[in-house]
């Protein structure tokens, strides 16, 4: 029996952990792209994973364990917490190589006024400490807090760990640098980031907006704030100092919504997105890489565009112009990531799924690393998305969610509303956090997808 | 000195010409010099303005106030230079006054502020003032409202903002008295929404009706919210009307007919190409009616309808003078088209504005304003007047066709119309006009001795909104009978206490009732527009009589109120549209923020438009459907971006 591919999606709640197995002529090649977790899986729970990652991995003479390639998509929390929580694992495998998306690069020329916004948004976050920011957005600054958090990991993939080749990846990385098969026919192929990282995806966003704002939320103290400026001035100003104070206040919560929404979609929408090739089978990894619905239009020059209008925009007459047989989906099954939306007629931006997944062209096999996880279960995964997927997937499951969270939240530990659910009786691509319910289902930890030559 | 004309006099002679300005006429003022010179503005925009130079810059007339200084500032504005990009207070305009010379702006190192000068901040500064001021002198003039208007926040003078900041937006909020107004594009060449004539006059149209009806502000139905919008279009369209430069390019392009393409119809052109790429942002001249924004919960594209309406109403007007105006023998051709347009003008600032008087003080809906204008048509259009059935006929025809009133035209015909005033009151206690007038408590105590006939309950307290009077001119300037507009409101507590109330389950929202009663100079009610609530029921054992009759169909109406605020709520809660506001959290816009804010004070729900959603120019954003009615939590309501 000619060896298999491999891919296995552990089951770390919200996040991603992808080892792939590939057979490479005589060889095989064991990669993990991304380890990281962003709810429950802390140091513990993450060292039963990477146990399970250890069993397969080859060892040198010395016992140490071989890993081909780690790829880090982007540099949030559930992506790479792992790195933080169990570096001392990784510390321990002889990794050859590790690949990043390019704006994890320091001081990366083509990303600096992606990076400047990166810098001003953690600046802010750090004097927004302990101050309430209200409503929608004590989320937002919850999620972001990560990033302060991520320096060891960023830290040891960019230089501490040891490896033959680093690299930061881009659509204009070398095809001879991604050559890490011996096999002429498989390959990986990059669709995101593109190399001008400030000028797609940020267009004419100004790097810089927002400067000056964080010390007046709310006339906060231990806040640096706009320009001194005293009542005496204010008064040739012909404004009170009391009516400033709460203008400033206005225009300045402004500035910062806008500042966070960048900060964290940048994140998202410069993430590594991988197509692996592999005897003519075609795998997408979609890291967290969101789409934009902006009706008819998909790409405009100039504009800050999302990862998928790009790629749509670089490859659908490329790599994205054949249809998948597997699907990796993005942002744990997020309703901004895959490229489809229910809206009726369908937005310009449908095509790219209607392209990539054709089950009456080629079967495509489907999975989401995902869980219901209470501060995001409305859209995580989302279920309109998931019925659409599993209408689409080969290999589609029938899970029975609605009764797995409501045991859930028995346990009172969760608070799942189950009407996020899909129904039952209704088919699902196969998910990490049900995988309970499938047959092919072999350990509680991953699910696997097998594909033949 | 500029091309307003004027004769060098002295600071105290031009004191003295503002205050008995008033009485001058428009050709007088010209000359005597009461308009500022050299104020120079966009009277469209600056794309509009590239590829018709017929709307470009041109000078604008602003009156010379005796207390205007630099900035501007003048008696209702202040223009702040704030950026919160920089954090930097930039100087404003500066206004130069040497004594014997008409005072004028120019930039701190002395350059005037004429066309040569528009890419100066201070060009910027003047402009959005200057729109702004314009605005306001058009909803104050007799031939609108008659009256100096309030704003709806404490104090009388709004803060402008030019250069607020980097973003797709302009917007007026309450919250810090002020018209903000963001630039966007290539940073190094970016647009400023502060110099889009119809932008400004759109936010400037926002703060007025804020000040008009205050409780208009609050979220109790999407059309109130799309009243809002409507007005504020509405402030574009004839604020660029009233301008000659734009009637005679208007009239130079369509011939009088406004159907076709022109700059009146087109809202935010600059804008609008750059959001979609398709100019403009919205369409005066549109075929909405009430039933194609079924269901749509965007007050923008709801407005269309009544911003269609006016429109149309507009280019039949201005059709006819048209017609008459060919049909007249001896005349030169080219006039006719700019002439009917100034008829035209005229007119419908008459019919668009003035009604505003009549409406409710609270919750006010489309058919409400579509009774306005046909009921101030029907007072005010004289009976000798040769236009008064056509006009009366246009209104009625043109509402109907845009759906405000259902009925078959022989119901309509038999007085069974939607659009048609209801009966008036007989007073129980009898109050002079002069009396009532003196102050709110005075009202008050006039609305107390009434409360049967007005169907207020009696354990309610009453708010006296507002208490004024008008000084308003009619057809050919002449004078209407003055008014006096007496506005009054309670609220009845409302329990939402089903699951489709997600989060808000268990809360009180607020039934605002109340209404707007218009008396002439003698006393006499000539308009009562209301709003009834629920704790009036008729007594079943009452015998049957029409005022019995009346009061059950009062109540029938403030049941059905009660029911459209109830799945108003839960409608907004189901699309997810509702953020839990934090009155002790810094507010954010940006783009994760609902557009509505839900703010709790004493256990009672407020539901507002969020500022800078509102006023956006955005047209509302993508929403996933949240079945289950729950208020999402933060973030992920917006159905675009988020976290994880």
């Amino acid at each position: 029996m000619p060896p298999e591919l491999i891919v296995r999606l552990y089951n770390v709640g919200v996040g991603d952990c992808i080892y792939l197995r590939v057979p490479d002529k005589k060889q095989t090649r064991h990669i993990l792209i991304d380890c990281g977790s962003m709810n429950r899986y802390g140091e513990k729970a993450m060292e039963r994973v990477l146990a399970s990652l250890e069993e397969c991995l080859p060892k040198d003479a010395s016992g140490t364990p071989l890993l081909d390639l780690l790829v880090i998509t982007h540099s949030h929390q559930d992506h790479m917490s792992a790195l933080n929580t169990n570096l001392e694992w990784f510390r321990k495998l002889r990794i050859r190589r590790i690949w990043m998306s390019a704006a994890m690069q320091a001081q990366y020329a083509p990303a600096k006024k992606i990076q400047a916004l990166w810098e001003q948004g953690k600046e802010v976050l750090q004097s927004l400490q302990g101050l309430k920011l209200g409503g929608q957005y004590d989320d937002l600054l919850h999620y972001l807090s990560f990033a302060l958090s991520n320096a060891p990991a960023l830290s040891a993939l960019r230089k501490d760990l040891k490896v033959e080749q680093r690299l930061y990846l881009d659509t204009e990385t070398p095809e001879q640098s991604l050559d890490i098969f011996t096999q002429p026919d498989t390959r990986f192929h990059v669709l995101n980031p593109a190399h001008d990282l400030d000028e797609v995806y940020l267009g004419a966003f100004q790097a810089g907006s927002g400067h000056g704002f964080a010390g007046i939320l709310g006339g906060k103290e231990a806040h640096k704030g706009p320009e001194e400026i005293d009542s005496e001035q204010l008064a040739q100003h012909n404004i009170s100092s009391g009516d400033f104070q709460r203008l400033t206040e206005h225009l300045s919560s402004n500035a910062l919504g806008f500042l966070l929404d960048a900060v964290e979609g940048l994140e998202n929408n410069t993430s590594l997105v991988l197509l692996l090739e592999w005897h003519g089978k075609r795998l997408l990894f979609a890291a967290d890489a969101e789409y934009k619905d902006s009706g008819s239009k998909i790409y405009v020059s100039g504009e800050n565009n999302f990862a998928w209008n790009f790629m749509w925009h670089a490859h659908r007459t490329g790599a994205l112009s054949q249809p998948l047989d597997f699907l990796k989906v993005g942002h744990h099954g997020s309703v901004n990531a895959t490229p489809w939306s229910e809206k009726n007629p369908p937005p310009a931006i449908n095509k790219i799924l209607d392209t990539l997944v054709k089950p009456d062209q080629r079967p495509c096999q489907i999975g989401v690393s995902a869980e219901r996880w209470s501060r995001y279960q409305r859209t995580i995964p989302y279920k309109a998305l998931m019925l659409e997927l599993g209408s689409r997937a080969q290999k589609s499951c029938l899970y029975e969610e609605e009764k797995h969270y409501k045991k859930l939240n028995q346990t009172g530990k969760q608070k799942i509303k189950l009407e996020y659910c899909v129904p039952s009786g209704k088919k699902q691509p196969k998910r990490t956090d049900l995988n309970y319910q499938d047959p092919e289902h072999v350990d509680p930890l991953y699910l696997e997808f097998k594909f033949e030559a | 000195m500029g091309d307003t004309g004027g004769i060098p006099v002295s600071k105290a002679a031009r004191t003295d010409l503002y205050q008995v300005a008033p009485f001058l006429g428009e050709e007088t003022r010209h000359e005597l010099g009461i308009y500022l010179p050299g104020v120079y503005i966009y009277l469209q925009d600056p794309l509009v303005a590239q590829t018709d130079p017929d709307v470009g810059i041109h000078e604008i007339q602003i009156v010379n106030e005796p207390g205007l200084s630099s900035g501007p500032t003048s008696a209702r504005w202040v223009v702040v230079d704030y950026n919160a990009d920089t954090g930097k207070l930039s100087s404003g305009a500066i206004l130069k006054q040497e004594e014997g010379q008409p005072p004028h702006f120019e930039t701190p190192q002395g350059k005037p502020l004429d066309k040569d000068a528009r890419h100066l901040p201070e060009f910027r500064q003047v402009n959005a003032w200057a729109v702004a001021q314009s605005v306001l002198d058009l909803f104050e003039h007799p031939e609108a409202l008659g009256r100096p208007l309030p704003w709806g926040v404490p104090g009388n003078r709004l803060i402008i903002v030019p250069h607020a900041g980097y973003g797709e937006n302009a917007y007026y909020d309450r919250h810090s008295k002020s018209l903000q107004f963001y630039y966007y594009g290539d940073p190094k060449d970016p647009k400023y929404t502060c110099l889009s004539h119809d932008i400004v006059a759109h936010e400037t149209g926002h703060a007025i009706l804020d000040g008009l009806r205050p409780y208009y502000y609050n979220f109790t139905s999407v059309q109130t919210a799309a009243f809002h919008e409507f007005v504020a279009d509405l402030a574009a369209i004839l604020s660029g009307l009233r301008d000659n430069q734009v009637r005679l390019s208007t009239s130079k392009k369509t011939g009088g007919n406004l159907t076709r393409d022109n700059v009146i119809q087109g809202l935010a052109e600059e804008f609008g190409q750059h959001i979609s790429g398709v100019k403009p942002l919205r369409e005066a001249n549109n075929q909405d009616n009430m039933d194609s924004i079924q269901g749509n919960l965007s007050p923008h594209d709801c407005s269309l309808v009544l911003t269609g309406a006016m429109f149309e109403i507009l280019t039949e007007i201005a059709q006819r003078h048209l017609d008459e105006e060919k049909s007249k023998s001896g005349e030169d051709g080219d006039a006719h088209p700019l002439r009917a347009l100034w008829w035209a003008t005229q007119r419908i600032i008459h019919m668009a504005l003035q009604p505003l008087d009549f409406l409710p003080p609270v919750d006010v809906d489309f058919v409400d304003y579509a009774r306005a204008v046909l009921q101030y048509l029907l007072i005010y259009e004289p009976y000798d007047s040769p236009r008064r059935e056509f006009y009366i006929d246009l209104v009625r025809r043109v509402f109907h066709e845009r759906k405000l009133c259902r009925g078959t035209p022989e119901q309509c015909q038999s007085g069974d119309c939607a659009l048609e005033s209801r009966h008036l009151p007989v007073w129980d206690v009898f109050h002079s006009i002069a009396h009532l007038s003196d102050s709110p408590t005075a009202a008050y105590a006039f609305l107390h001795d009434n409360r049967r006939k007005l169907f207020i309950p009696f354990h309610q307290d009453i708010r006296v909104v507002d208490l004024y009077r008008t000084h308003k001119r009619g057809r050919e300037a002449r004078r209407l009978p003055g008014e006096i507009v007496l506005q009054y409101m309670w609220s009845e507590d409302v329990l939402l206490d089903e699951p489709r109330f997600g989060a808000l389950r268990g809360k009180k929202a607020e039934l605002l009732c109340g209404g707007t009663l218009v008396f002439d100079e003698n006393g006499n009610l000539i308009s009562w527009m209301h709003k009834p609530g629920t704790e009036i029921q008729p007594n079943p054992a009452a015998k049957e009589s029409a005022a019995k009759k009346r009061l059950q169909e009062l109540y029938e109406d403030g049941c059905n109120r009660r029911k459209d605020l109830l799945d108003h709520i839960a409608n907004q809660v189901k699309n997810g549209l509702i953020g839990l506001q934090d009155p002790h959290a810094a507010q954010l816009i940006g783009p994760w923020t609902q557009p509505v804010q839900a703010l709790l004070q004493n256990g009672t729900l407020h539901l507002e438009i969020t500022p800078g959603v509102r006023n956006t120019l955005h047209t509302a954003p993508a929403i996933g459907e949240n079945k289950e009615g729950e208020i999402p939590s933060g973030i992920l309501n917006w159905g675009g971006q988020h976290a994880a």
